[in-house]
């Protein structure tokens, strides 16, 4: 008998904000292809992978009578039926580090997966922009940025929207999926994103295996520029939104943190994520 | 064997498993719950998930450690429990997703939602799981509201082409952020399941036993902006978030009553109201949003 290949989902993998949406909207631009940009409200990448929605349809199980163990160790399968059900290419977003689950099995299986787009920014800038997204101070912020169990939608006493995620650190969310993951992986710098997107945005799309010209790719950057971006947002708001904070798309600066973050915060993530920052050229230069 | 007899759902129920979230009822049972093998596998399924496997007339569903189940022509369902499991959490997905699929079989409309009843006629508030279905519900009933069932809303048509709900069981199941908010403590009452802080919430007087009319739907989606928004839907939207509100929409898949769930939801188009009832997501109150759907129902008459 022989096996089928169902290795059609590529992850949009990321520790949040650091480019994961702006690039779900290219994304749209590009795979749509519509005279006019597409509607922020319905990027590509979704649902994302901790949507407990696509868990229950997956499983036939009500996740909400599940405990936490349980839902994990069936997640992989989630994403092994996915991938069975779609018919072409499909892309996922997710912020899960990449860990294991209880029974040892990758959350992320390799049988689905047929790459993974990592995105990574400035931890500065990152603890900058979380703290305005989740309206948080900035000292809470690096501190969960530097706190290994740290996860979304994990008070026991409630049902959230979304799964359990497990973010780990910073750091180590990069060393999960970039070291760990032996997924067949492209790193995409936040910043290379915005000071050269053309190169960027055309390597991604060439790593996935996906055929658009060079005009097709100009176009789908200029219609997710930023500006058009928060001019939707303005307009009919973003469903994505955290309701803690004003506006999604707010600055998408490199180095806000230069004027937001005290010399004392950015001490600690320096010293928190030395390395990784040394890795990625994050590292300021007086350093 | 020692076997029981109930009314849920609006079916007649023997088992050889104490159901004790179900009411006792001395009526002729039509369908049948049964310990015992649970075949590994469909023979044919149409559909495979993750964790079931359907057919028409066939349905198992696998929960590991607790449960395998399996559903036949909507009149028997054979129940093989784990080793060392406890009996409340196989009761617990035989109630929920087997149950589902037992209705889905029986060519009736699981609709994903609690149904509350206004003068002589039922509302079903449904919504994707954290929506807020369940919450609400309950602080209807401490308005002096009765509810008809929790979380699944068995709805059939008669001969006029009129969609009626059926009682579900008289209990619910509530987060105890959800309780606290309604003043509950959620000490006082039992857990769902042990390692989860969810719990038992039975309602012995608020609830209604009869069959009742469907007037409309509510769908409950929560929103990341202030203020609570009331939509009526109409034409095709309407339809498709009836459809996209079916209990297990993806068991329609493969036990091929495709036909039936089409008919039903067009009837409930046809006859009753559907609106989409947006919340936000953070800071607001379960009496806020109660307030507003009676005050909506008033004007109406």
């Amino acid at each position: 008998m022989n096996t089928i290949d169902y290795k059609r989902i590529v992850w949009l993998a990321s520790y949040p904000k650091s480019g994961n949406t702006w690039f779900r909207a290219f994304l749209a631009n590009l795979l749509r292809n519509s005279n006019t940009p597409a509607d922020i409200n319905e990027l590509e990448g979704g649902p994302i992978a901790s949507s407990r929605q696509l868990f229950d349809e997956a499983t036939g199980l009500s996740s909400a009578d599940m405990i936490p163990d349980e839902i994990e160790k069936l997640r992989p399968l989630v994403y092994e039926y996915i991938a069975q059900q779609s018919e072409d290419v499909v892309f996922h977003k997710i912020h899960d580090a990449y860990t294991s689950t209880p029974d040892g099995k990758p959350l992320v299986p390799e049988s689905a997966t047929k790459a993974v787009i990592y995105f990574v920014r400035n931890p500065l800038d990152v603890a900058v922009s979380f703290a305005h997204h989740s309206n948080l101070g900035f000292d809470v912020i690096v501190k969960a940025m530097n706190t290994n169990e740290y996860a979304f939608c994990n008070k026991p006493s409630k049902l959230h929207m979304q799964l359990t995620q497990r973010l780990l650190t910073w750091s180590n969310h990069i060393i999960s999926w970039v070291d760990n993951s032996n997924l067949p992986l492209i790193v995409i710098r936040y910043e290379d994103m915005k000071l050269a997107p053309f190169e960027t945005f055309s390597k991604a799309i060439q790593f996935c295996g996906l055929n658009f010209n060079d005009s097709q790719i100009r176009e789908a950057i200029a219609k997710s520029d930023f500006n058009e971006l928060m001019k939707q947002e303005k307009e009919k708001g973003f469903r994505e939104k955290s309701p803690e904070s004003e506006s999604f798309f707010r600055k998408g600066k490199i180095g806000s943190w230069k004027e937001e973050l005290s010399a004392e915060l950015v001490e600690i993530i320096i010293k928190n994520h030395f390395e990784m920052m040394g890795r990625f050229g994050y590292l300021p230069e007086s350093k | 064997m020692r076997s029981f007899r109930y009314k849920a759902f609006g079916l007649y129920i023997e088992s050889e498993l104490e159901i004790p979230e179900f009411l006792p009822t001395d009526e002729e049972p039509g369908i049948f719950i049964g310990l015992g093998e649970v075949p590994d596998q469909l023979v044919s399924p149409q559909f495979i998930g993750v964790r079931f496997q359907a057919s028409p007339n066939q349905f198992i569903l696998k929960v590991d450690n607790i449960a395998n189940y399996y559903a036949e022509a909507g009149h028997t369902i054979t129940v093989q429990p784990s080793e060392n499991a406890e009996m409340a959490d196989v009761r617990l997905f035989l109630l929920g997703s087997v149950f589902g699929a037992l209705i889905h079989q029986r060519g009736l409309l699981p609709m994903h939602g609690s149904s509350l009843v206004f003068g002589e006629s039922a509302i079903i508030f449904s919504g994707v799981s954290g929506a807020g279905k369940s919450t609400l519900a309950a602080g209807f009933i401490k308005r002096g509201y009765k509810i008809l069932s929790d979380d699944i809303s068995v709805v059939s048509v008669n001969k006029q082409n009129l969609p009626a709900v059926s009682a579900g069981y008289p209990q619910m199941k509530l987060w105890a952020d959800s309780l606290e908010k309604l003043g509950i403590d959620p000490n006082s009452l039992s857990r769902v399941r042990k390692q989860l802080n969810k719990h038992n919430f039975e309602v012995v007087d608020a609830f209604e036993s009869a069959k009742l009319p469907l007037s409309g739907i509510y769908i409950l989606h929560t929103k990341n902006s202030p203020g609570i928004e009331v939509e009526d839907l109409k034409g095709i939207e309407k339809f498709n978030a009836l459809k996209n509100n079916t209990y297990r929409l993806n068991f329609v898949r493969g036990l091929g009553n495709n036909e039936a769930n089409f008919n039903h939801l067009s009837a409930i188009a046809q006859n009753c109201f559907v609106r989409r009832l947006s919340r936000p997501s953070k800071g607001f109150s379960t009496d806020s949003i109660i307030d507003i759907i009676e005050n909506k129902l008033h004007s109406i008459g």
